[in-house]
């Protein structure tokens, strides 16, 4: 069949071999026109000549009859063949071309030639092929996809799972917050701290399920649960003593947690609020307070008999009593004044922590305040050769806003913690400096200093530097708590600079009257 | 002329050095431990100086301060308070109802206070009384 390398070569051979017979006919005829010619132009044209014409003419006739009809059977057949190759091509790269749409990559047109047609017929083989292989990569491909997306759902879950198993087994209550501060997460704490379902809070903001007090001032909400776009990770907030009032009716004393994670912004997270809850602490604390206070106040009128009846007691025996009986008399009154001092300083402990310790600030000649108050201790500086003394400053100062019944037992407990805790021969020192707006007062010792470790307890409640018995000096560990609880009322601060034996400075600074 | 204390104190040890060393030192004491006695005894008994003690179990010293300054031809002897560190709000209620003064128990020996009474009385004898 494959007689032509392609089909333009073909119909280049059928115009070739049209052209061959139609000049060979018109050939033919010339020469047939030629003879009939020498006869034409004979002069004299005999009964042959007519026959030979005749003849001629009849051969003339059957041969250009012969002739056409050769040419257009060659032509014909050369044309319905190419014609019916043409459309079985055709057919077959049909047919192969739906196969492959159909997706049979492994069929295969049986068109083998090398014209057109089998070109064609290569490519889209090699093309379908190419596309069978691809396919099959894909599927794999796919499959291991899907092998992986399977995995990552399970992990993902089991580390959902995991999560809220966690979050509903901490004893904290546990609430996220997106970046509107709308409730994105509840866990079952939460629920119970506050009595609502997880239901009723997702996506509503916290403001409608609770309400957070420092004491009666209601938490902004930019305040506890602030937002912030820097990305940063840790905690925002935190405070204790929070009263945390649920808008379902329950109340709560808790201390309150905020943090953020760094992708907040990615994720849509803006809070994560941990929430414990302190009510049984706070109430217990209450209690012991109260209890503290009552028993103070038991003791305290005992304690006024006892100080009363002692000293008149030793007014009326004054040089009566042997040198030994007024030691033991004298150590009586000394343990009534320490015990009256532990059950001042209790009671003002107890004021401050309900939050009762109340200030009466006015403006108050500070420079002559704490000048007077010098000269009262300089008798027991004198006892213990201590020297005291008060630098007066260089340029005149302005008034503080204090509470001078309150800020004097801050110039005491320091000027008495000065001489307690200085030996014998050593000196004390007093002044006052400007700074800002506030002046602030410094009370420096040559005593043996406070140990680097005790310096951040120092201002606790109990605590003794050295231990409840330290040095023989007695003392309560009450002092400069309430020294500090008095500085903070006043709006100012106090603080100390202390180094082992070379002693300490102790420093409060008060706002300026204006 | 010696001078009347009434002297209204709950605490019976407080009460009675505080009276024996006001007698001590000349003046005339007059000590109740129950606050409705004493008031009653106000009312009917002319006196220099009341000593009024603001905790009492059975009547507020403040209630008592009321009744001696709503009466006539009492209400103005003059009212020291006995009070204890930490009674701020009181003493303010106290000095708006017409108190003279205050001593804290605690902070003055029986007497210190006999010596602040002493200076009061004699304060107080320089001002006219309206």
């Amino acid at each position: 069949m494959k007689l032509f390398k392609n089909y333009r070569s073909q119909l280049i051979l059928v115009l070739v071999l049209t052209i061959v017979l139609v000049f060979g006919f018109g050939f033919y005829v010339h020469i047939a026109t030629l003879n009939l010619q020498v006869i034409v132009n004979k002069p004299i044209i005999t009964q042959d000549d007519v026959t030979n014409f005749g003849n001629i003419l009849t051969s003339l006739s059957r041969t250009s009859f012969f002739f056409l009809a050769l040419i257009l059977v060659v032509i014909i057949t050369l044309l319905i063949y190419t014609v019916l190759s043409l459309s079985y091509s055709l057919e077959e790269i049909l047919k192969g071309i739906q196969k492959i749409g159909k997706g049979d990559f492994a069929y295969q047109i049986p068109l083998k030639g090398t014209n057109e047609f089998g070109q064609i017929a290569q490519f889209l083989n090699a093309a379908s092929a190419q596309l069978g292989i691809a396919r099959k990569e894909l599927l794999k491909s796919k499959e291991s996809v899907e092998l992986q997306i399977k995995e990552r759902t399970a992990q993902l879950s089991a580390e959902k799972n995991k999560m809220s198993v966690i979050l509903s087994g901490i004893t904290d209550s546990v609430i996220a917050l997106d970046l509107k501060r709308n409730i994105v997460m509840f866990n079952t704490n939460a629920e119970l701290l506050t009595g609502f379902t997880t239901s009723q809070v997702m996506g509503k903001s916290i403001s409608q399920v609770v309400e957070f007090f420092e004491g009666k001032r209601s938490l902004p909400i930019d305040e506890y649960a602030p937002v912030k776009s820097d990305g940063f990770e840790g905690i925002v907030f935190v405070k204790e003593n929070v009263k945390m009032a649920s808008v379902k009716g329950k109340d709560a004393w808790v201390r309150l947690t905020v943090s953020q994670i760094g992708e907040g912004n990615q994720v849509n997270l803006g809070n994560i609020l941990t929430i414990r809850d302190r009510t049984r602490e706070h109430e217990l604390e209450e209690m012991k307070v109260d209890f503290v206070s009552m028993a103070a106040h038991e003791l305290r009128t005992p304690l006024t008999s006892m100080k009363g009846y002692l000293s008149v007691f030793m007014n009326e025996n004054k040089g009566k009593l042997s040198q030994d009986n007024q030691i033991l008399i004298n150590r009586v009154a000394i343990s009534t004044d320490l015990l009256s001092g532990l059950v001042e300083n209790i009671l003002n402990v107890s004021r401050i922590e309900r939050g009762v310790y109340t200030v009466h600030p006015a403006p108050l000649d500070w420079v002559q305040f704490v000048s007077n108050a010098v000269s009262d201790v300089q008798i027991r500086a004198h006892e213990k050769n201590l020297r005291l003394t008060f630098t007066q400053p260089s340029e005149p100062l302005p008034s503080v806003i204090a509470d001078k019944a309150r800020i004097v037992e801050v110039l005491y407990n320091l000027l008495s913690n000065a001489i307690n805790y200085t030996p014998k021969d050593g000196s004390i020192t007093v002044w006052i400096e400007r700074v800002k707006d506030m002046l602030v007062t410094h009370v420096r010792d040559t005593g043996k200093g406070v140990p680097k470790e005790a310096l951040p307890h120092l201002f606790s409640k109990f605590y003794r530097a050295g231990g409840p018995t330290s040095e023989g000096v007695k003392g309560t560990g009450l002092g400069l708590y309430i020294s500090k609880s008095i500085v903070e009322l006043h709006k100012g601060k106090i603080w100390v600079e202390s180094k082992e034996n070379e002693g300490s400075t102790f420093s409060f600074s008060l706002p300026i009257a204006t | 002329m010696e001078k009347k204390i009434l002297l209204i104190e709950d605490d019976e040890f407080i009460g009675y050095i505080y009276k024996r060393q006001l007698e001590k030192n000349g003046y005339k004491v007059n000590l109740f431990l129950k606050g409705k006695e004493g008031l009653s005894d106000a009312m009917t008994n002319p006196y220099d100086l009341i000593l009024l003690d603001v905790m009492l179990p059975d009547i507020s010293g403040i209630d008592i301060l009321k009744g001696i300054k709503e009466k006539e031809g009492i209400k103005n002897t003059p009212v020291l308070l006995l009070t204890n560190l930490g009674q701020e709000e009181v003493i303010k209620q106290a000095f708006a109802l017409g108190a003279d003064g205050y001593l804290i128990k605690a902070s003055y020996t029986p007497d210190q206070i006999v010596n602040e009474v002493t200076m009061f009385l004699k304060q107080h004898q320089q001002q006219p009384v309206a």
